[in-house]
């Protein structure tokens, strides 16, 4: 009994290992250095993956600032309607992102309410940045916010109260006690939703096609062209994800 | 007025409830709150903190503090889990209070307290590998810094080893004179609070049931609740003595003789045995009287073996309550 639950256990853990790895470590493989080089030289491929960086770098950034004070205030407090404020910040992850999309053109495209405030300020968004980063945003955000929030979970209310009780405001508390508490979950959290929103697809193509983020580029290139012209792209799409993503976990765990 | 007043403090936390609450503490008073986990020890103490919304007063040095945000209040508390800041060393722990009020006697206060606490080698070590003892006058030592008026200690010496108690009970004693602190203290043991204070206060199921000095809480408890919560034995119906003033009276078990002979005292009745075990040097005799069980502490049990058995035990043995 013993020995076969460790046989199967080895087994299955191997099984979906190898489903997750192989099909990276294939496309990775299956195209040849030269091809790898000449889709770096096309500026247009290289436009597109610093694009979907950092775009989806600076909407994390702008949920850092805004969904972590949620997090912490959903975190502390119990009110009537939490359950539903909750529900509405996941609806992004259940939701088909095409779908998504679409409710998002519905409010930011040219007829839309925050479409038309924001034309105001010349702020578009139908086929810009701005279209690309309210797409990234909407979807993404959930993963930042939910982490967040255990993250906040976690630390021990007393240990605010002891923060408070030695002289430091809600504010102070929050800075030099709650934050570093919670740092490892929030830091998680962003690069979840960094990651999340630098592989969007389905909303981002609603409502930008242009200028082309990489997903959209793959996509474009794969429909236009075949497989063969999707495939570099891809590779180097998936390089920089694996590059970025651990080397700022290794930075954070320096920094335990 | 006193140092400290609190006045008609009532506090709900989820289904707790503290109920209209009235403590006064002197200025340099080591006080001492006993009651049962889940009594409200722990939520008095947040409430007066101001980590609870609270109705009442709590007048602190002349001042109404109860409207007040905890950092404004000038207040102390140490939890029974220390509540370290795992983010910081030992030494930015201590010093956290600095940061938000500096006074020119900190640094003088600082060195004063890590040498009283002999706490000066440990100041650059992280705080979660340190024993309790260390981790609890760490905590300590960063409520001093903050000067409070009023330190509040929840149950600090739970955490403790048991080998370290006793030194640790001793260190805050000298702590409290050293620095004339005003301490409020919060214990299920009612011998630490007999060690540490001349007052103190029963607080049961949210409410104050006696508040006396030390000596009278254990020589008169006031109600049939005190007297069960501090280990009183032989708490029995007063009508069974036919003394009316009060409706229950203890005596305790080595105070009643026992014997197949009616035994020479002022009370005696005839009882049924009920078991009998050995404890250290004594027998520990149960017995039936009138359903309510009696316990007796006796040296023999050779008379155990008769039929007819009884119990006696005079007037100056016994303490009323109701």
């Amino acid at each position: 009994m013993e020995r076969l639950f460790k046989f199967l256990t080895i087994i299955f853990s191997l099984g979906i290992f190898l489903f997750l790895a192989i099909p990276v470590v294939k496309i990775i493989t299956s195209t040849s250095v030269s091809n790898l080089i000449s889709a770096l030289s096309d500026r247009a491929i290289l436009n597109s993956i610093i694009l979907t960086v950092e775009v989806s770098f600076y909407a994390t950034v702008i949920v850092l600032a805004t969904g972590v004070p949620l997090a912490y205030f959903l975190s502390r407090h119990n009110f009537c309607c939490k359950a539903i404020v909750e529900g509405i910040i996941d609806i992004p992850v259940m939701v088909p992102h095409v779908a998504a999309g679409i409710a998002l053109l519905m409010v930011f495209g040219a007829s839309g309410e925050l479409g038309v405030a924001f034309k105001k300020i010349g702020v578009e968004f139908l086929d810009t940045k701005f279209g690309i980063l309210v797409a990234m945003m909407f979807v993404s955000a959930p993963f930042l916010i939910n982490s967040a929030k255990e993250g906040f979970k976690k630390v021990d209310v007393r240990l605010e109260n002891v923060s408070k009780t030695l002289g430091a405001n809600s504010f102070w508390t929050f800075v030099k006690i709650t934050l570093p508490y919670a740092r490892k979950e929030i830091i998680n959290g962003a690069l979840m939703m960094w990651g999340r929103g630098i592989g969007e697809f389905g909303a981002v193509v609603i409502i930008a096609y242009h200028p082309m983020t990489a997903p959209v580029m793959i996509y474009d290139r794969f429909n236009s062209f075949g497989l063969s012209y999707a495939v570099p792209v891809t590779v180097i799409m998936i390089i920089t994800s694996i590059v970025i993503f651990s080397a700022i976990r290794i930075i954070n765990n320096l920094f335990k | 007025m006193s140092f400290v007043e609190i006045k008609s403090l009532t506090t709900k936390v989820g289904v707790f409830e503290l109920k209209n609450l009235n403590i006064n503490i002197e200025k340099g008073e080591f006080l001492s709150v006993i009651g049962r986990s889940g009594s409200g020890k722990t939520v008095l103490l947040e409430s007066i903190a101001g980590f609870h919304k609270t109705e009442g007063e709590i007048w602190l040095d002349g001042t109404d503090i109860a409207k007040l945000p905890p950092q404004k209040r000038a207040i102390g508390m140490v939890y029974q889990d220390y509540m370290l800041f795992e983010n910081m060393n030992v030494k930015k722990n201590i010093l956290y209070s600095l940061f938000f009020h500096k006074n020119e006697n900190s640094k003088r206060m600082f060195d004063e307290v890590v040498s009283f606490l002999g706490i000066s080698n440990i100041l650059q070590r992280s705080v979660k590998n340190l024993s309790g003892g260390e981790k609890q006058k760490v905590a300590v030592a960063r409520a001093l810094l903050s000067n409070p008026k009023l330190l509040l200690l929840d149950e600090p010496l739970n955490a403790v080893d048991l080998t370290f108690k006793l030194s640790f009970m001793e260190f805050l004693k000298d702590l409290h004179k050293r620095y004339e602190l005003t301490v409020l203290y919060v214990t299920h043991n009612f011998k630490e609070a007999m060690f540490f204070s001349d007052r103190g206060i029963v607080l049961l199921e949210g409410k104050i049931h006696q508040d006396s000095p030390m000596c009278e809480l254990f020589e008169h408890p006031n109600s049939k609740k005190v007297a069960e919560f501090l280990g009183f034995k032989n708490i029995l119906p007063s009508k069974l003595i036919d003394l009316k003033q009060h409706k229950f009276f203890s005596v305790k078990p080595q105070d009643i003789a026992i014997s197949d002979k009616v035994p020479n005292k002022e009370f005696t009745f005839k009882v049924e045995l009920d078991n009998v075990f050995k404890i250290q040097n004594h027998y520990r005799i149960k017995v039936l009287l009138n359903n309510c069980i009696v316990s007796i502490n006796s040296a023999k049990t050779d008379f155990l073996e008769s039929k007819n058995l009884y119990i006696g035990f005079d007037k100056k043995d016994i303490q009323e309550f109701d």
